[in-house]
């Protein structure tokens, strides 16, 4: 075997397993000086973890804070940022003050320094391209039509469950074979196609449809809170189990800015911890269908499979929503009765 | 203008602390249960992970890959490494919630990475047992010795079939706009 290929047989190894000691310095010694071990191929790899990966749990707070202390405690005692500073121990960060959870600075460090928390590279901000459609914060994410409901931030992590079974490898071969074939099938019916138009039902009408042959559907009123938002608003959120399908429908609610803020649906599962909601995604509700006289249909979008619900609550979060709701602005609740 | 969230964690901006660690809790929890001997070992495990991440966020290049990617990135490195000093399997959901390979790359788990979307695509482009072995590898932790095992080839076959494939999934990925991965990056560990 040449060496370069075996360069490449260690470069790849290590990014898909890690490296012993002795294949490490193997790697490093066959590296010609000055040359970094690439990579791509660690991204590479975890690019293949992302396309496959489930996010079906969030973090648990107690990790969450831990993580968040950490950082802290190894934060630069300076004032950095624009969305507030790290405070000096004993000096509460304006942002947390009152969060409720909120970790308290670890303590000064016994000669009063504080341990230094210096970036590696010297910072060079360079926006490019990449920060507009590629990017996952919440500034340059295209706001939603009103009433559309799109996946909620936490960088859209959306969890997805792979219902299939193992099924062995000559029916998954023979699946695959199936799989692209309906695949090139399919886009050669989108690309050739145009010739029928076929028009989408409304959410309304999905609704209604729903409605009528969902036998287990339950229709359940929104009872407003005091929020401004809410205050005198109605309608009602209708869900079926079976068919892991629901809509919610509101009169008088407020419209959003949605670069300000978007409301943003949770479904309070039995089944689950009720500190982490079924996200049930965001959405906006336009001038047009707010206020007296206004109404607005929403698709429901459970970004996990709902077992037995047992509350609706719509709050008003940031755009994009939220991956953990601090539930300071709840706007409207139903809760299934039995 | 809007700085990367990464950047902003490299500056010490709390608030951006927060908004990280919510946003990614999920995908290093997730990667982290599924490397994992048990729950107090991905616990520990994350922990290591995000004092990684506060450590590398200043060397994330958005031109490079998508925060998501680089986030993933860390968190198979200090996942592996753990692996390999507990030298313990995984707790390895059964084969029946094990991906066919008909089931790969059918869709994009993590829809706000680019490169996640680029990977799904690539990897359809793969033969099924590359694919397999792949994901195994890179999702479910799994070491080549129990890879061999569990789709009963020999170890050295497995070893090419996952090197070819990522090399190939490298190269579909390098030949786009959007999912470039230079090979002149400086290597962040």
């Amino acid at each position: 075997m040449s060496s370069r290929n075996r360069v490449l047989d260690l470069a790849c190894d290590r990014a898909l397993w890690g490296l012993d000691p002795a294949q490490d310095m193997e790697l490093a010694s066959a590296l010609p000086p000055g040359v970094e071990i690439d990579p791509s191929l660690a991204l590479t790899a975890a690019a293949i973890a992302l396309s496959q990966l489930e996010i079906d749990e969030q973090l648990p707070a107690h990790l969450a804070e831990r993580a968040f202390a950490a950082a802290m405690s190894s934060a630069p005692a300076r004032s950095v940022g624009r969305a507030g500073t790290i405070p000096m121990a004993g000096h509460p960060h304006p942002g947390m003050a009152g969060r409720p959870g909120a970790t308290p600075m670890p303590a000064s460090t016994p000669g009063g320094a504080r341990p230094s928390f210096t970036p590696l590279t010297p910072l060079a901000f360079m926006p490019t391209a990449n920060d507009g459609p590629r990017s996952i914060t919440g500034a340059g994410r295209p706001s939603v039509a009103p009433g559309q409901v799109t996946s909620s931030s936490g960088g859209g992590l959306t969890p997805k469950r792979s219902p299939l079974a193992w099924m062995g490898w000559v029916a998954a071969a023979a699946c695959l074979a199936l799989a692209v074939g309906t695949y090139v099938l399919s886009r050669r019916t989108i690309e050739g196609g145009g010739t029928v138009a076929k028009v989408e039902p409304t959410a309304a009408e999905k609704r209604d449809r729903m409605i009528a042959e969902a036998k287990d559907a339950v229709r359940i009123s929104w009872t407003p809170t005091e929020d401004v938002a809410a205050k005198g608003s109605s309608g009602e959120v209708v869900w079926s189990n079976a068919r892991q399908e629901g809509y919610m429908t509101f009169r008088a609610l407020s419209a959003n800015d949605p670069t300000k803020e978007q409301y943003q649906l949770w479904i309070f599962d039995a089944e689950r911890d009720e500190k982490y909601p079924v996200d049930g995604g965001v959405f906006d509700v336009g001038a047009a269908q707010a206020g007296p006289g206004g109404e607005v249909v929403v698709p429901i979008v459970a970004k996990v499979a709902v077992k037995t619900p047992k509350l609706f609550a719509v709050t008003i979060e940031k755009p994009g929503g939220v991956v953990v709701s601090k539930r300071e602005r709840i706007a409207v609740t139903a809760a299934v009765k039995g | 203008v809007s700085h990367p969230l990464l950047h902003r964690v490299a500056s010490g901006d709390s608030a951006a602390v927060r908004e990280c660690i919510d946003r990614y809790g999920g995908l290093v929890w997730s990667l982290a249960r599924r490397y994992s001997g048990g729950t107090a070992e991905a616990e520990d495990a994350v922990q290591e992970i995000f004092l990684d991440l506060w450590r590398s966020a200043a060397r994330f290049d958005p031109a490079v890959s998508s925060e998501t990617t680089f986030v993933a990135m860390i968190a198979r490195r200090r996942l592996v490494d753990q692996r390999r000093r507990n030298k313990r399997a995984p707790q390895t959901e059964s084969l029946a919630d094990t991906p066919t390979p008909a089931e790969l790359g059918a869709a994009a788990r993590v829809e706000d990475s680019a490169e996640a979307s680029l990977a799904a695509a690539a990897l359809a482009q793969l033969r099924p047992e590359q694919r397999l072995i792949l994901v195994l590898a890179t999702c479910h932790g799994l070491t080549h010795e129990e890879i061999a095992k569990t789709v009963h080839m020999p170890l050295g076959t497995v070893k090419a079939h996952a090197r070819r494939g990522l090399l190939r999934v490298r190269e579909l990925l390098g030949g786009t706009a959007t999912g470039t991965f230079p090979a002149t990056m400086e290597n962040p560990s």
